[in-house]
């Protein structure tokens, strides 16, 4: 008997098979490479000039399989990030021709922050995958990966972990209680306390639903327990469907980049800055940010050309990782560089099957920094923001869930790729997860947001728990915004007489109240 | 849409001026896709009835205009994707002619490094400075280029046609420029002289981002606002999003040429409130009634 997901597949394929042989096919994005490609080899596949070639030249999508690419929806072709939750996040992965901007609160110019981390994912990834790759950091040096002064920056990637049952015993990390102190998952001393903590794991996973993390959301897979989808652990029945390949690897951050991993990657690291302006005074320094943009931008233009020219009949992916370190919140005419260097990225990579990561500073320094950032933020396809945690404690401390792992929030601001029409995944709620860091690896956990009530606190400035559906975080970003608990809201304080809300009090002590 | 933001039904007015202000959490692309499909027209498979003529808003039947998109912030495979989605092909649109595309996007700020127009060589320019206009050049250089873009695209200019040009994004070229003093004066200057193609019968609807401009630099968003005959603004909810509704949308009719005119007598109102909510077919529209 089949089920009506398998029916479905099915006419997909058949339909997916008749447009690859279609030469007007209207992706246009993901494959220009290709149709240069074609047009080199074939010659001109369409006699007649149209006006349209002018503006969009047909295309002809690659039916071959590109090792760590998957296809999306949209007529995207993705990659992985490097972080399978922040792929969940993004949709399943970075769509190519796309620019991704990761904001962090800290020093610009730190290679140590957690978007940093996020962007070594990003390029290691790339380098397990076989991607060509370009990365742009702050510092000094340059050359290909694994040669001259680019070799330390290179080496700072983590290490892919090959070994699954190994994967699997580093993510089991997180306090469950999955092996007994014998090594006995099935141990009679604790099969109470198991099945209770398998209990409390289905309760959690509806709470993720309630986000609307269920598994085929945004936040699908999002782990609240570690690891990837591809754990056999954590598989699940999931009624016949086939799932989309895993593309993304595991790394370890405990450990650094094999050298001979590097040396072969097809890694280009180049700096941002020139040596000679690290020891500029300032005046000259505001001058150099366009002179430092401009090069960039050649840069990253030779790596496209490159890519294009070497991509006739490999269809090749190129990831582009940008870390300028430059701190645009104290310097305005900096942020609007900035702007004007993701825009003309954008145009760049627009057709081509490239995507780049950029990590700008969303330090708050004004209502000109504001600006900027919206101005950034408009100017890319998607924005995620990495936040630190304050320092002392707070409320916000009551909804990180496993507060001792976490090490900031994950914030995604805009998620807007090319081609969608209609609302973006973030239209439903505002999206904050917890940071963790595992032992060997980064997670991103949904937040324990309990529903609101109004007795307490209610002003919009009341922390721990706030407005309509959710608590109001006071680090989190300009304006205030609110983090709604369940998919709409709608559960409020007012709800006090309605049936599961249980009796009046904090909902998060009742019991009753699921 | 039209019903709810009490515009009036069919073509654009000719010589009207639309623009649309959004932000980060509300998008307004879904309503510069309305206006660029209103623009449009019918479909030429539907009007072959009566050869491409359609009825004006105020019951007179007129030729489909020539459409002009300026892609400055979305690549014309964006537009097309979206357009398509909603029901109309932007590429056919483009081999009939109805639709000329100027790509200011994948070749940003082009014509800011016309050597015949600034004096500026291009091979002199590499990198982001090849498509910005450099502070050392005469001023307007950049607006001045692309307004002749726009020109070409659009045709001869003494055809009695009407003519409809479409920014998606005012601030794309406006970042161009190396200074906000500048850009308040290109936009402005730019809008102008495209209203005064074809005789002053070009419509112009532009789409901009009203939390991404400085605050010093707001003139040229000033200025657009009052050059436009009505400005949708879309905006956020203040409490985040919800499922049925995810933000609020309102038409000032500042001049009333959009306006829907009413059949019992009564006063239009000049500012009109609705909620929005995005599908994959479309947005869901619904006005609010105070």
């Amino acid at each position: 008997m089949q089920s009506s997901f398998q029916r479905r597949g099915r006419r997909f394929q058949k339909k997916a098979a008749a447009d690859v042989g279609a030469p007007d096919r209207g992706a246009g994005a993901d494959a220009a490479a290709a149709a240069a490609a074609h047009a080199a080899s074939r010659g001109p596949t369409h006699p007649s000039p149209s006006p349209l070639d002018a503006v969009a030249p047909r295309v002809d999508v690659p039916a071959t399989h590109v090792a760590g690419t998957r296809p999306g929806l949209h007529g995207h072709t993705l990659v992985s990030s490097g972080l399978a939750d922040l792929d969940n996040l993004l949709g399943g992965g970075v769509p190519l021709g796309t620019v991704v901007v990761l904001g962090t609160d800290g020093d610009p110019a730190s290679a140590g922050g957690n978007a940093c981390t996020l962007l070594r994912y990003f390029v290691a990834e790339g380098c397990a995958s076989g991607h060509a790759g370009m990365w742009i950091h702050p510092g000094g040096g340059g050359a290909r990966a694994g040669s001259g002064g680019s070799r330390s920056v290179a080496r700072t990637l983590p290490r892919v972990v090959v070994d699954k049952a190994r994967a699997e015993d580093d993510d089991d990390d997180d306090g469950s209680a999955r092996r007994d102190a014998n090594g006995d998952a099935n141990g009679d001393g604790l099969r109470i306390a198991w099945q209770y903590r398998r209990y409390l794991r289905q309760g959690k996973a509806l709470d993720d639903g309630r986000v609307g993390g269920a598994r085929d959301g945004l936040g699908a897979g999002l782990s609240t327990s570690g690891g990837g989808g591809s754990s056999p652990s954590r598989r699940r029945n999931d009624g016949g469907v086939r799932r989309l390949p895993e593309i993304c690897h595991r790394f370890d951050l405990t450990r650094e980049s094999d050298p001979a991993v590097v040396d072969a990657a097809d890694l280009t690291c180049v700096a941002f800055r020139t040596l000679p302006a690290l020891g500029d005074q300032t005046l000259k320094l505001k001058a150099d940010v366009d002179g430092d943009y401009a090069r960039a931008y050649e840069r990253c233009r030779a790596f496209v050309d490159e890519l294009r020219l070497r991509d006739v009949g490999s269809n090749a992916v190129g990831r582009i990782a940008i870390h300028p370190g430059v701190n645009t919140s104290i310097d305005v005419s900096a942020a609007r560089s900035t702007v004007r260097f993701l825009r003309a990225l954008r145009g760049l990579l627009r057709g081509t099957r490239v995507c780049a990561v950029c990590v700008v500073s969303t330090k708050q320094g004004g209502p000109d920094t504001a600006v900027s950032l919206a101005a950034m933020t408009h100017v890319a396809d998607a924005r995620v923001d990495v936040e630190s945690l304050p320092g002392a404690p707070c409320a916000m401390e009551q909804t990180l869930p496993d507060p001792l792992l976490c090490v900031g929030l994950v914030r995604v601001v805009k998620i807007a790729f090319p081609g969608v029409a209609g609302a973006s995944p973030l239209t439903r709620m505002d999206r904050t997860y917890a940071l963790q860091l595992r032992r060997r690896r980064m997670a991103l956990a949904p937040l324990q947001l309990s529903p609101e009530d109004h007795r307490h606190g209610g002003g919009p400035g009341a922390s721990g728990s706030g407005g309509a559906g959710g608590v109001r975080t006071s680090n989190l970003g300009a304006g205030g915004r609110r983090i709604e608990a369940g998919s709409t809201g709608k559960k409020s304080g007012k709800s006090g007489g309605l049936c599961g809300s249980g009796p009046a009090g904090d909902p998060r002590n009742d019991p009753l109240d699921f | 849409m039209d019903e709810a933001l009490g515009m009036r039904a069919g073509p654009l007015p000719r010589g009207v001026h639309a623009l649309v202000e959004d932000e980060i959490a509300a998008g307004g692309g879904f309503v510069l896709a309305h206006l660029l499909a209103r623009a449009l027209g019918r479909r030429d498979d539907d009007d072959d009835d009566d050869g491409g003529v359609e009825e004006g808003g105020g019951g007179q039947r007129r030729a489909s205009p020539r459409v002009c998109l300026v892609c400055a912030e979305q690549d014309f495979a964006h537009h097309a994707r979206v357009m398509g989605k909603l029901g109309r092909n932007l590429r056919a649109d483009v081999s009939s002619g109805a639709l000329a595309v100027v790509d200011a996007l994948t070749t940003p700020f082009a014509w800011c490094a016309n050597p015949g127009a600034s004096g500026l060589s291009r091979g002199k320019m590499g990198g982001v400075e090849a498509h910005t206009r450099r502070a050392d050049a005469s001023g307007l250089d950049g607006a001045r280029d692309l307004f002749r873009a726009i020109a070409r695209a659009l045709g001869d200019d003494d055809d009695d046609g009407d003519a409809v040009v479409v920014f998606d994004s005012l601030n794309a070229l406006a970042d161009g420029e190396p200074t906000a003093a500048d850009a308040d004066r290109a936009v402005p200057s730019l809008l102008a002289s495209v209203s005064s193609l074809r005789r002053g019968r070009t419509a112009i609807v532009a789409l901009a981002h009203r939390d991404a401009c400085a605050w010093d630099g707001r003139g040229w968003l000033d200025a657009a606002r009052r050059r436009a005959d009505v400005v949708v603004s879309c905006r956020a909810l203040t409490t985040g999003h919800a499922a049925d509704v995810h933000g609020h949308v309102s038409a000032e009719h500042r001049t009333g040429r959009m306006i829907k005119t009413t059949t019992n007598g009564a006063a239009a109102p000049r500012r009109v409130d609705a909620r929005f909510r995005l599908t994959e077919l479309g947005p869901k529209v619904s006005r609010v009634h105070v």
